[in-house]
């Protein structure tokens, strides 16, 4: 039996190498197990507090290096592509979807990156003329275990070698300190989720402060790094338009514009069977307070009215201290709200795919090797959603 | 634990702290059949500091001293349990033995869970819930301890409610169930009641005010009859304006366009999915006229009614 209360690493006997190593030495309490599936790890069922005291390392099973999973056809996805190095997350934001439906419960590293790296690879080589944006982030915050680990350093080191892909790595933590004196080739994106300080200390339990998150971007500019945010969810409470625009003046103070490669928004959302688990376990969530309505996608947001008026209001405060030239994109939402707020709106995943190689091209010049053409990006051969796979 | 045969008056019938049976069966047709039986099956009864306390067997016990009530010395047969005896194996036992009789109801198991955990500190109260088949998890253990002073109106809801799990749940967990009492008067059904309770909790939160006033607010004279559904509505009206009066906009263009039987207009009025679609069933050559001739008729008031839909 696993004693809940020690920080653990629960490693499989066949994962070996750098990771493994590099975790080995922060932690003295350590499991070695053979069994493959999760349920004969935790056989007790332990409870969450007691998993997230645990790393489990372990190799990856399958294709880890795939489309991100955009949900709806109503809604645009930017067909960006997700690599699940890790999975799980030790921070307790109430609004996530990864505590309430992830299979294993256990934060997860895989460990065997050189596997990982070629998956990556060989779909870059089907794929010659595009260009890619690969994230770490989807399941998982992307730094939150990194200090321990070190995980993302070949990956970093993999992407300043591959002229044709962007790495992000996507986080709530302050943890770069590792990651500054690394050779990344300007091929790394290092972003943060933003939210205003009310939100990050009543719904993201456990993560970095704004000014810390800040601070960690600061050291990020010196370092070099592009750098992305991501206004996702926004959320709506009384006086909310006014600490967003409080929150983005300081994110302006400490990131300079020529660096951020985009900028995401998105609402909050959920799936409606979520809402009682949120209150559940956070009784005093202001998440629910507000009035939702049923998406094409079966999640509960926002009505569109309301979301129209709170990306209007970010955007313009994007704008008022970061200029007009930024990457804005929203994160599934519909032709009506990118009309609406941005008065331009892509025909299709496709097309705003392309939008993304274009302005990379342009803003950043070098980082792609040729200009991009929208066919690349049209004719895909590989299928990129959840109904297509 | 001795078989004995007891004298009515030496129990002490006051002392209800064992009592986990609530009494809503029909008192006067089980008196009818003490009468002709009397006590067959032996009481059980907990020998403690010179008095016997009455473990399983209230009813029983009761109804027979009204029956002999100018003789008190009749004697009935009982099990005597000294402290020793009276392990929690043993009382888990004599509680599974009449649920077997007789399935205990959700509250009254819920009284037996209370019952065992005071007197069995020691035991894990999610084991003894999985004695009593309850959903045995720390939460529930919480949910059903602050079900222990529940009144007997909820006592009485829930037993009549088959739900131990979820709904439950949420109820207790919204606020104090003795402010929520008045709701036991709208008669619902739990799936309702659960609901309306949702929306009283998060309209307090949302106006930052107590659910006892919002209470108050939508049944404001306890005494006069308040239509269920009226009261379900005005609470949906406060919880959900837009949705509210969004709907009701939709309603007011579907009443005010004529649809014949074979139109069929088909949207999403809870949900954002876009467009409306119009059906028609076509089964005979005039049916494919008359469908153009209402399309024409109606087409600027279904041109409204998508326009409205894009406002959501």
């Amino acid at each position: 039996m696993i004693k809940n209360d020690k920080k653990t690493l629960l490693i499989h006997r066949r994962s070996t190498g750098e990771i493994v190593d590099n975790f080995g030495k922060r932690y003295k309490n350590k499991i070695y197990f053979d069994s493959e599936t999760f349920e004969e790890v935790n056989p007790d069922k332990e409870i969450e507090g007691g998993i997230k005291n645990k790393i489990l390392l372990t190799k990856s099973r399958g294709r880890i290096f795939r489309p991100c999973p955009g949900t709806s056809k109503d809604y645009l996805c930017c067909n960006y592509w997700v690599l699940n190095q890790s999975l799980n997350c030790p921070f307790n934001c109430s609004y996530c979807i990864l505590q309430y439906y992830l299979n294993n419960p256990y934060l997860t590293v895989h460990t065997d990156t050189e596997d990982m790296i070629g998956q990556v690879k060989e779909q870059i080589e089907r794929e010659p003329d595009r260009f890619f944006r690969v994230g770490t982030g989807e399941l998982a915050d992307s730094l939150a275990l990194n200090e321990e680990g070190h995980f993302s350093e070949p990956l970093i080191r993999f992407a300043a070698q591959t002229p044709s892909m962007l790495l992000e790595l996507k986080t709530k933590s302050n943890h770069i300190d590792s990651l500054t004196e690394l050779e990344h080739g300007g091929r790394t994106v290092l972003a943060w989720s933003i939210n205003t300080p009310f939100i990050i200390s009543t719904e993201e339990h456990g993560t970095a402060s704004l000014e810390q998150r800040l601070q960690a971007v600061q050291k990020a500019v010196k370092a070099g790094y592009k750098l992305a945010f991501h206004f996702d969810p926004i959320i709506d409470y009384p006086g909310c338009e006014k600490d967003y625009d409080e929150t983005i003046s300081k994110l302006f103070e400490a990131a300079d514009p020529s660096l951020i490669s985009w900028i995401s928004m998105g609402s909050l959302r959920f799936p409606s069977d979520m809402k009682e688990k949120i209150l559940n376990r956070f009784p005093d969530t202001i998440l629910t307070v507000s009035e939702m309505i049923r998406g094409t996608d079966g999640k509960m947001r926002y009505f569109k009215s309301l979301r129209i008026k709170l990306y209007k209001s970010v955007v313009s405060s994007i704008q008022k201290y970061g200029g007009n030239d930024l990457f804005l994109y929203f994160c599934m939402e519909d032709h009506e709200v990118w009309q609406h707020v941005l008065g331009r709106a892509p025909e299709s995943n496709e097309e705003l795919d392309y939008w993304f190689a274009r302005h990379l091209y342009h803003y950043f010049p070098g980082l792609l090797k040729k200009k991009p053409k929208i066919a690349a990006y049209q004719n895909s051969v590989t299928p990129r959603h959840r109904d297509q796979l | 634990m001795n078989y004995k045969m007891i004298p009515l008056d030496s129990i002490n019938i006051n002392d209800t702290s064992y009592q986990y049976q609530h009494k809503f069966t029909d008192p006067e047709r089980f008196r009818s059949a003490m009468k002709k039986c009397s006590i067959t099956d032996p009481v059980y009864l907990h020998a403690k500091e010179n008095t016997l306390m009455i473990l399983d067997g209230f009813a029983r016990i009761n109804a027979i001293r009204e029956i002999h009530r100018t003789n008190n010395h009749s004697l009935i047969p009982a099990f005597v349990l000294t402290d020793f005896e009276l392990t929690y194996e043993i009382h888990l036992s004599i509680i599974i033995k009449q649920d077997l009789q007789s399935p205990l109801t959700f509250s009254e198991k819920v009284t037996a869970f209370n019952l065992l955990k005071r007197e069995f500190e020691h035991i894990n109260p999610v084991s003894i819930l999985q004695d009593l088949g309850l959903p045995a998890t720390k939460e529930y253990a919480s949910v059903y301890n602050s079900l222990e002073n529940a009144s007997a109106n909820w006592l009485s809801f829930l037993s009549r409610h088959r739900v131990p799990g979820r709904r439950v749940k949420t109820i207790v967990q919204s606020a104090n169930l003795a402010i929520l009492e008045p709701l036991l008067s709208l008669d619902y059904g739990i799936n309702k009641l659960e609901q309306a309770i949702v929306m009283l909790t998060e309209s307090a939160k949302r106006e930052n005010i107590s659910i006892e006033s919002l209470i108050h607010l939508f049944l404001p004279q306890q005494n006069v009859d308040i239509q269920p559904d009226v009261f379900f509505n005005k609470l949906f009206q406060y919880r959900y304006p837009r949705i509210y009066s969004y709907q009701k906009k939709i309603n007011q263009h579907l009443q005010e366009i004529q649809i014949p039987q074979h139109v069929q207009i088909i949207l999403d009025k809870d949900g954002e999915a876009p467009g409306i679609q119009l059906l028609f069933h076509i089964q005979k050559d005039s049916d494919i006229t008359d469908s153009e001739n209402w399309l024409e008729q109606n087409g600027s008031k279904i041109r409204s009614l998508l326009k409205e839909r894009l406002t959501l």
